[in-house]
């Protein structure tokens, strides 16, 4: 599976030398973060550098069911011309969903990007809904009309899915018989799976949404689409081990995983610690914790080079480059050519993660509430459901 | 089929036919062998379900049986069965309707009787029937038509190697069957072992998709190669194969032919999967990997 950087604002150089080093394969550019010149440039200096690079621009459309708010923060998209703010009943006509389809292939056409996502709104409740409805207009029209740029680089739809949806399975298992079945198919898919708040990290490790968003990889995987992962991050093996051709992470955690409070503003709070992404807890834990545990339970450091950088403490901007060089090695461990197998090796990689936590308990250290192990009982129940599902 | 008519009320019916022989029949049909202006044709009588309370019905199924029929003869897959020289027409046998067509009469053996002769198949020859299988569904397909009754015993293994394999019957029978499944058991046809998962949902009929198809090509593969259907039992009600379809997970077609390439083999369990969305679904791409083992 492909690591992607999910830029966001404060690139810096944290991409080139992801790239630079063989952490990651490419980049998913934002428009709020960017200006739409200075993203221009970006890309064509990044085509330069690295030319087998994986480039591409999330359009970030699905915030415009919500551009209406007051306190929206829409950065730079605007900058798009093809970005305006829509109700719900506008984008039931087709018509307009063409035109904006259109709109913005013919706006993207210009960047150097590899491959084209094609817009798409938010589906933020029910695939029994209205958006879903117009969400599968989307998917449908979008090669339909992009044949008729003449842009022959990859096409890849975008499905931008609220976590509750995933809950409910017969409209999930009815939605994805739908979309893998398209008389004019893009070449793949750009999925976000979104949380109800930047905070919740709960809502995206549970057992329902781990099993789904797996099951959306490997039913598009199957049917010869693409998957890309975009705010995927530490999950980004496990769906890859489900079939996902890429997944994204960046060095925020609203980069990490998705939800629309990325556009509002921040509630504040303090400085986000510098954590250490431990491939043997399939967890980020402070630098501090990673000092304290390491004594009594060694395993939780990956033996990688970027580790040095923790000695001592790094600036925040080093983190991001241990978190893809940890989440690269783990794809690495998890793949094993087959589905089966790889999700064998899942298993395995989650029931040491369980062991190792319990290894640290035993010593009675205690962890960050976001270091604990919150996230494997979720996991571990998804990947159970997933494959009983999945018939694997 | 219950009432089966007289042969010399077919024969009144079809006088164009000569020579008819009975050569098959299923839950709403009976197939004759019959010489047809100097050609061996396939006659068929297909019954066609009314609904005393209601007329519409009996109509509504003519239509469509007529329209299905329209949309075959202009198929060109060499793979599916060709329509013969007598066009489809509604006719009155005591107090019965049928509707009475012919094709052409496609001589070999099923696979049917290849599998009751014990016939275990390599590799190529599994792999030849699944494209000639899959050109004609993808044929189907894309004028929108779904067959529903593919099974061993509509697959036909012939000599000419032009076309090694034709699939017959377009599923007429069962569609109309299909009404009845949930209202009259007794006329649940011979083909409810090769019903697809989906098909036992309620208001399947809106969602159903030539997927139902790929399921069973994948199902009569798989049988063909182990020889054995994995949800039919013989002497089971049929509530329990309908539970078996929807719910059991057959067991890996390379455990049971572990000398078939493991690739060809999890590709077959793929087509066989509950729900379609994991069925690979792409032709181009199923055909291309079923022809690199022929």
């Amino acid at each position: 599976m492909k690591l992607y950087a999910q830029i966001g604002h404060g690139m810096g150089d944290k991409v080139g030398k992801g790239l630079e080093e063989g952490l990651i394969d490419g980049a998913i550019f934002s428009p709020k973060d960017l200006q739409r010149d200075t993203m221009a440039s970006r890309i064509a200096e990044m085509r330069g550098r690295y030319p087998g690079a994986a480039i591409l621009v999330d359009p970030q459309f699905y915030v415009c069911l919500y551009a209406n708010s007051p306190t929206i923060n829409l950065g730079n998209i605007s900058d798009w011309s093809c970005f305006h703010i829509f109700r719900k009943g506008e984008l039931e006509l087709s018509s307009t969903v063409d035109r904006v389809l259109e709109e913005y292939f013919q706006e993207v056409a210009p960047l150097e990007v590899t491959s084209v996502i094609a817009p798409n709104i938010y589906i933020s409740q029910s695939f029994d809904s209205r958006e879903a409805v117009i969400a599968k207009n989307f998917v449908r029209e979008a090669r339909h009309i992009y044949n008729r740029t003449g842009d022959r680089r990859p096409l890849f739809a975008s499905l931008v899915i609220c976590r509750e949806a995933l809950q409910d399975r017969r409209e999930f298992e009815d939605f994805i018989n739908d979309i893998t079945l398209l008389d004019n198919p893009p070449d793949g898919f750009y999925v976000i799976i979104a949380s109800r708040s930047s905070e919740a990290r709960s809502d995206i490790f549970h057992t329902d949404v781990i099993a789904n968003w797996m099951m959306l990889n490997l039913s598009l995987s199957i049917n010869g689409f693409q998957v890309v992962n975009g705010y995927s991050d530490i999950l980004a093996p496990f769906l890859g081990a489900a079939g996902g051709a890429a997944g994204a992470t960046g060095w925020y955690s609203n980069l990490r995983m998705f939800s629309l409070d990325r556009f509002f503003p921040s509630t504040g709070g303090r400085q986000p610690l510098v954590r250490y992404l431990s491939k043997s807890l399939l967890n980020r834990v402070t630098f501090s914790e990673k000092e304290a545990v390491r004594v009594f339970v060694p395993n939780v450091i990956n033996h990688l080079p970027h580790d040095t950088d923790y000695d001592p403490e790094p600036e925040r901007s080093r983190e991001v480059l241990q978190s893809w060089e940890a989440l690269r090695s783990l794809d690495l461990e998890l793949a094993a050519g087959d589905v089966a197998g790889s999700l064998e090796r899942c298993s395995q990689a989650i029931l040491r993660a369980r062991q190792t936590y319990s290894e640290i308990a035993s010593y009675e250290l205690v962890l960050d509430r976001k270091s604990r192990d919150d996230h494997i009982q979720p996991l571990w129940e998804g990947l159970r459901q997933f494959k009983e599902r999945a018939e694997l | 089929m219950r009432d089966k008519p007289d042969i010399s009320q077919v024969q009144q019916a079809a006088p164009e036919a000569r020579s008819l022989e009975e050569i098959g029949s299923g839950g709403f049909k009976v197939v004759y062998r019959a010489r047809v202006g100097g050609r061996l044709e396939a006659l068929k009588l297909v019954e066609i379900p009314s609904d005393e309370n209601d007329p519409t019905i009996r109509d509504e199924n003519l239509r469509r049986i007529v329209r299905e029929l329209n949309i075959l003869s202009k198929c060109t897959s060499p793979y599916l069965v060709r329509l013969g020289s007598i066009p489809p027409r509604a006719c009155r046998i005591s107090t019965t309707e049928y509707v009475l067509y012919s094709e052409e009469y496609i001589s070999g053996d099923s696979v049917r009787n290849l599998m009751s002769a014990n016939h275990r198949p390599a590799i190529v020859e599994l792999a030849g029937l699944a494209v000639c299988v899959l050109m004609a569904v993808r044929e189907l397909a894309g004028m929108k038509v779904i067959h529903r009754d593919i099974k061993p015993d509509n697959i036909m293994k012939t000599d000419d190697p032009t076309r090694p394999y034709v699939l017959l019957d377009l599923g007429i029978a069962f569609q109309i069957g299909g009404t009845g499944i949930t209202r009259d058991s007794a006329r649940i046809p011979g083909t409810l072992y090769y019903i697809a998962p989906e098909m036992l949902e309620s208001g399947f009929r809106q969602n159903l998709d030539y997927r139902a198809d790929l399921y069973t090509v994948g199902l009569t593969l798989y049988e063909y190669a182990t020889g054995s259907n994995p949800f039919a039992h013989r002497g089971d009600p049929q509530f329990t194969t309908l539970y078996r379809i929807k719910t059991l997970k057959p067991e890996p077609l390379c455990d049971l032919r572990s000398e078939l390439p493991p690739q060809f083999c999890s590709l077959i369990d793929q087509l066989m999967k509950k729900l379609p969305a994991l069925r690979p679904a792409n032709f181009e791409q199923l055909i291309k990997k079923m022809e690199g083992y022929r």
